[in-house]
């Protein structure tokens, strides 16, 4: 049964100039032959164009068919993928063909179920490529590639090693030293050691958050001082009414952030309150925010005019400057990289555009480590940082009880057994590949 | 020449031997011991002390079980004392300085006074019929037909004893080897390999300066290891500490290389956790001291035995690098120390039962299994013991699970584990730690034991009193205490259940109104303080225990799920070579054994389960 074949479109649906559709199972290779029409057996890793029937015979188009030999194929089974015209039809007729010669369709994520089971990758390599899939820009893609090596997997194991060396000093006081007066010494390692590894574990829940964004898109960042033109600027890119444009300085007092698609790419807009001197109360917490916003930005667009200086001591990776309101001034001393538009109008919008997704593709340079992509990964980690905060509370009695907290360490590490699918039971599976969707 | 027929062949008369043999003989079916040396019949052959970090709580699981360690322990005490103490709860530990002398002859009493005839040989082969082990044959060729065979060979099986350069086969020192058993089992089949361990030297008491040493002594209110102990006043006799210093260090150092260990003329394995004083020098260069611990080998004895200078190195340089530690300026020798190299077989050849998988009827115990300790071998020999006479009078046999115990868990590590070192018990192994305290022994194991039989009535009785009694103190506790009692005790304001009270980190069970801790006066006061203390352990750690039992469950649901023994693991897809490897020579029988089997990663793990689940399904037997 678990070796049935199973078929799935592998690119999303609609119109596209290409799909991918896969087969994976004991039967990929017959089942691909009948959609050809041809008896000869493939050889592993062949590729070759071959005209593509529906079941009355009849050619409905063709396609470059690539053969992957078990085990080496992506699901450790006998898989072929057909990239055919992305016409919903034809996708359609030929899947239908498929499962007129025995395939049945694949469940969510099942192909990396079948990965998994057959030991092409680890349960947290596994959800990476959910993540993966679903994830939408450059960047998330880059950090969830570096996960299916492994690096979350080596980050939690970096953890786990800590946590092993503070309770082997305990296990040593329980079951080996008769001496009483190195427990003191003891505890006081044990403290620092578990303190080191509670911020690694923050520092990964916190990845979470950044994972998430990266995952749902870009995010673009506008700044400047108060009425530069940010929230025109912002206005005119998202052609919608969304932030209050006024006269008086410093109205946009906290964010407002927008989702636009620039080139295909996911766009998260985020119009800042005004960076200045001299803060009023009520804006200090919107500023404070900005400061925030900038540090998770991919890019920041830096406004200035004839009248306003670009901001500048701050601190981004990734910064455009942008000359506004230049339809009252026109900057004659405009530097090489400098974009010079008019917000109002909507002149050399277009350009800011390119450099825009010019810059954004290039960012490859996410400053934070390793992402944890998946919620289950997040609990894992939280649950170990909460054994470990309690294991720090034992830790400060007076007498402390090292046996419990021996146990609190143990079940810390089994939380992280548990992220490297070490103590995974099957309703865990279940939920992590049903949350896949189709196609891996 | 007499022909023997009988039901259980007990080979070797150590520590597990000697419980093997006597629980046979409790069952009543017809029990012989072959060994070597009768004279050396329940010898303690290397430290005068029983029980410690772990094993304590080891000896009374064979007290409860129905081993005689325990008994014969507390008559011949010199020294008792809780390890641990100011560590937690859970981990205290008995431990006992024992007169060697007095062991020995208590133990080979208990069998003179038992049905169990001891003869005098060696034993070379094992007589087969089919796939069960059918009797022995020793060196006189004289042949003993047998339903059950139980192998307890020590050191013994090709020993050799080294001394600096110096090589001697002997099973021990001063006694003979057993040679050909080995290449025997390995021609039935079995896969052995080599483990070494080592002793110290045996000093003269009237060698040393005793000035220059510091006191150790045992408890004021010392706890007995058996139950069926009832008065307990055992003599505190002390021993002495002593540290080495960094002019024998050097010495040590210098001589590095005539130790057998360094110079690569031991092949052997040697235990990590007890390391020879030549590791201990060169794998912790900074420390510039070791404890030594000066251990008297019996009351008023002469022979002193040197705990933390276990040694290999030349006995010149032994008696070199002692002579310049204060208080041993002059030491002398009854013995040096020496390393010891033997066959042992690896346990995962075994079931959970201990008998082998291959050959019915034969059960392998203590360092043939690649253990160390005296405990942990009366622990093996206790359960072959018992699984042998089950298995003569055609009854299910005793499976100890780790949840229930050290010994569960022992074996449960033997024929999981790869043995890259002679095992030792720690409290450490135990996953279930918290639950598995000394002190409440009876609750876990009192029912295995009546069940299969293994305990004596009149300790039943007693048992099955305290189990009673504190289930009686732990309802009583749920019990309220008026405002003005806990008042005197801590500040909470409001009346509340005494187990509330109890929890409280500055109480004791002690300070609570003397009507909670009611206790039947026919328990002796040792067992009355156990008793009113586990309660109290039970309460402060009720949640952990909770959690505890929690994961307990969820082990147990794997236990249940079979794996089939003729399983073709290579057909199963998906599992890796190593885990293929591995499953098809442990043949797990489940699957949380095949869960805790060294080397198999998560995926393994997933593959197998999705299998064994899918199989049990299609055989209707979920
Ligand atoms: N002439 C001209 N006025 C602009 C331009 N961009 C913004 N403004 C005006 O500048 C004022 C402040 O703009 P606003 O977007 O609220 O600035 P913010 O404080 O940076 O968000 C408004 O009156 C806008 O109409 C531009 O390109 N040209
Ligand atoms: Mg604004």
């Amino acid at each position: 049964m678990e070796n049935q074949t199973i078929v799935s479109q592998a690119t999303p649906f609609g119109y596209s100039s290409i799909a991918v559709i896969r087969l994976s199972g004991e039967h990929a290779f017959l089942f691909a032959s009948g959609l050809a029409n041809i008896s000869t057996p493939r050889k592993h890793l062949e590729s070759v164009l071959l005209p593509i029937f529906d079941e009355g015979g009849k050619r409905i188009d063709s396609g470059i068919f690539t053969f992957f030999k078990n085990p080496r194929s992506y699901t450790g089974e006998d898989v072929v993928e057909i990239s055919c015209h992305g016409n919903p039809l034809i996708v359609k007729m030929i899947l239908n063909h498929s499962l007129f010669l025995g395939a049945r369709l694949a469940e969510p994520g099942e192909y990396t179920k079948r990965a998994f089971l057959n030991g092409k990758m680890s349960l947290s390599q596994a959800e990476s490529v959910g993540a993966l899939i679903a994830s939408k820009s450059k960047n998330a893609i880059y950090y969830n590639n570096k996960n299916i090596e492994g690096a979350s997997t080596e980050s939690i194991n970096t953890i786990k090693e800590g946590l092993i060396s503070a309770l082997s000093a305990i296990e040593y006081e329980l079951d080996i030293s008769e001496e009483e007066d190195t427990l003191h010494k003891t505890v006081s390692n044990v403290v620092k050691i578990l303190n080191n590894n509670n911020l690694l574990c923050r520092s990964l829940i916190s990845s979470f958050d950044a994972g998430v964004a990266y995952s749902s898109g870009f995010r673009v960042v506008i700044i400047g001082r108060p009425n530069v033109g940010k929230s025109t600027l912002m206005n005119a890119l998202v052609g919608l009414n969304r932030s209050i444009v006024s006269d008086a300085a410093g109205t946009t007092r906290d964010t407002v952030t927008h989702d636009l698609i620039i080139d295909g790419y996911p766009i998260t807009m985020i119009d800042t309150a005004g960076v200045r001197e001299v803060y009023d109360n009520i804006e200090a917490e919107g500023v404070q925010r900005t400061t925030c916003e900038m540090g998770r930005a991919d890019i920041v667009l830096s406004l200035y005019s004839h009248d306003t200086k670009p901001v500048d001591n701050i601190d981004v990776k990734k910064q455009i400057n942008v000359y506004n309101k230049a339809d009252l001034h026109k900057n004659k001393k405009l530097s090489g990289s400098d974009i010079c538009i008019s917000a109002l109008h909507g002149t050399g919008l277009e350009k800011l555009n390119k450099a825009l997704m010019a810059a954004l593709l290039d960012v490859g340079s996410f400053s934070g480590d390793v992402f944890i992509n998946t919620e289950r990964q997040k609990q894992s980690v939280m649950s170990c940082e909460s054994s470990i905060l309690k294991s720090l509370a034992l830790l400060k009695k007076e007498n402390p009880v090292v046996e419990i907290v021996a146990y609190e360490i143990k079940t810390a590490i089994g939380s992280l057994d548990s992220f490297l699918g070490k103590t995974t039971t099957d309703d865990i599976l279940n939920k992590v590949f049903s949350s896949f969707c189709v196609g891996k | 020449m007499k022909h023997h027929r009988v039901d259980v062949v007990v080979v070797g008369g150590g520590h597990a031997g000697v419980e093997a043999a006597l629980i046979c003989d409790h069952y009543k079916i017809k029990t012989l011991l072959i060994t070597m040396d009768p004279s050396a019949i329940g010898r303690m052959s290397c430290n005068p002390a029983i029980g410690g970090l772990a094993k304590g709580q080891m000896v009374r699981e064979i007290d409860v079980l129905g081993g005689q360690m325990a008994a014969t322990t507390d008559s011949s005490g010199i020294q008792f004392k809780i390890l641990n103490k100011k560590k937690g709860r859970a981990v205290w530990s008995p431990r006992a300085q024992v007169d060697k002398r007095c062991y020995e002859k208590l133990v080979l009493e208990k069998i003179k006074k038992s049905s169990v005839e001891i003869i005098t040989g060696e034993v070379v082969s094992l007589l087969y019929k089919k796939n069960r082990v059918a009797g022995v044959t020793l060196r006189s060729l004289e042949q003993i037909y047998s339903k059950t065979v139980i192998l307890t060979a020590g050191t013994f099986l090709s020993g050799t004893i080294h001394i600096g350069e110096r090589k001697i086969n002997a099973g021990r020192m001063g006694e003979e080897r057993a040679e050909g058993l080995t290449q025997h089992l390995e021609s039935a089949g079995f896969k052995s390999g080599r483990l070494k361990t080592g002793t110290p030297p045996r000093l003269n008491r009237k060698s040393i300066n005793w000035s220059k040493a510091d006191l150790s002594l045992g408890d004021t209110n010392p706890v007995p290891f058996s139950y069926s102990t009832k008065t307990f006043n055992p003599t505190n006799e002390p021993c002495h500490t002593l540290y080495s210093n960094d002019e024998s260090h050097q010495i040590i150092k210098k001589n590095r290389d005539r130790s057998p260990m360094f110079s690569g003329d031991i092949g052997g394995v040697g235990p990590r956790y007890c390391p020879s004083i030549e590791d201990k020098v060169f794998k912790f260069p900074d420390r510039d001291s070791h404890l030594l611990f000066l251990e008297p080998e019996w009351t008023n004895s002469d022979q002193i035995y040197l705990n933390g200078f276990s040694t290999s190195l030349p006995e010149e340089t032994q008696i070199e690098s002692l002579r310049v530690i204060p208080g041993l300026e002059n030491v002398d020798f009854f013995r040096p120390g020496y390393a010891i190299e033997y066959d042992f077989f690896p346990p995962s050849q075994l079931k959970n039962t201990l008998e082998t998988k291959d050959v019915s009827g034969l059960f392998f115990a203590g360092q043939m299994n690649g253990t160390s300790g005296y405990e942990e071998a009366a622990a093996q020999g206790l359960v072959c013991g018992i699984n042998a006479s089950l298995k003569v009078l055609g009854k299910e046999q005793l499976v100890l699970t780790r949840d229930s115990s050290y010994i569960g868990v022992m074996i449960d590590d033997l024929i999981t584990k790869d043995t890259l070192e002679p095992y030792r018990m720690f409290t450490s192994r135990a996953e279930f730690r918290l639950a598995l305290r000394y002190s409440n022994t009876p609750d876990r194991l009192l029912e295995k034991a009546v069940e299969c039989g293994s305990i004596r009535k009149s300790l039943e009785d007693l048992l099955l009193s305290v189990i009673k009694q504190k289930q009686n103190m732990r309802e009583g506790l749920g019990g309220s205490m008026a405002p003005d009692e806990i008042k005197k005790i801590t500040h909470l304001k409001h009346s509340a259940p005494a187990k509330d009270v109890l929890k409280r980190n500055e109480v004791s069970i002690w300070d609570l109104p003397k009507r909670y801790l009611e206790y039947p006066p026919e328990h002796p006061a040792w067992l009355v303080n156990d008793t009113i203390y586990d309660v109290e352990s039970d309460i402060k750690y009720e949640g952990y225990i909770k959690r505890c039992i929690v994961e307990m469950r969820s082990l147990r649901k794997n236990e249940k799920i079979k794996l089939q023994n003729d399983l073709n693991y290579g057909a199963i897809p998906g599992l890796s070579s190593e885990a293929i490897e591995k499953l098809s020579t442990i043949k797990p029988e489940n699957l949380g054994q095949a869960m805790r089997v060294s080397g198999i990663t998560p995926s393994d793990m997933a593959v197998l389960a999705i299998h064994a689940v899918k199989e049990s399904v299609s055989r209707g037997t979920t």
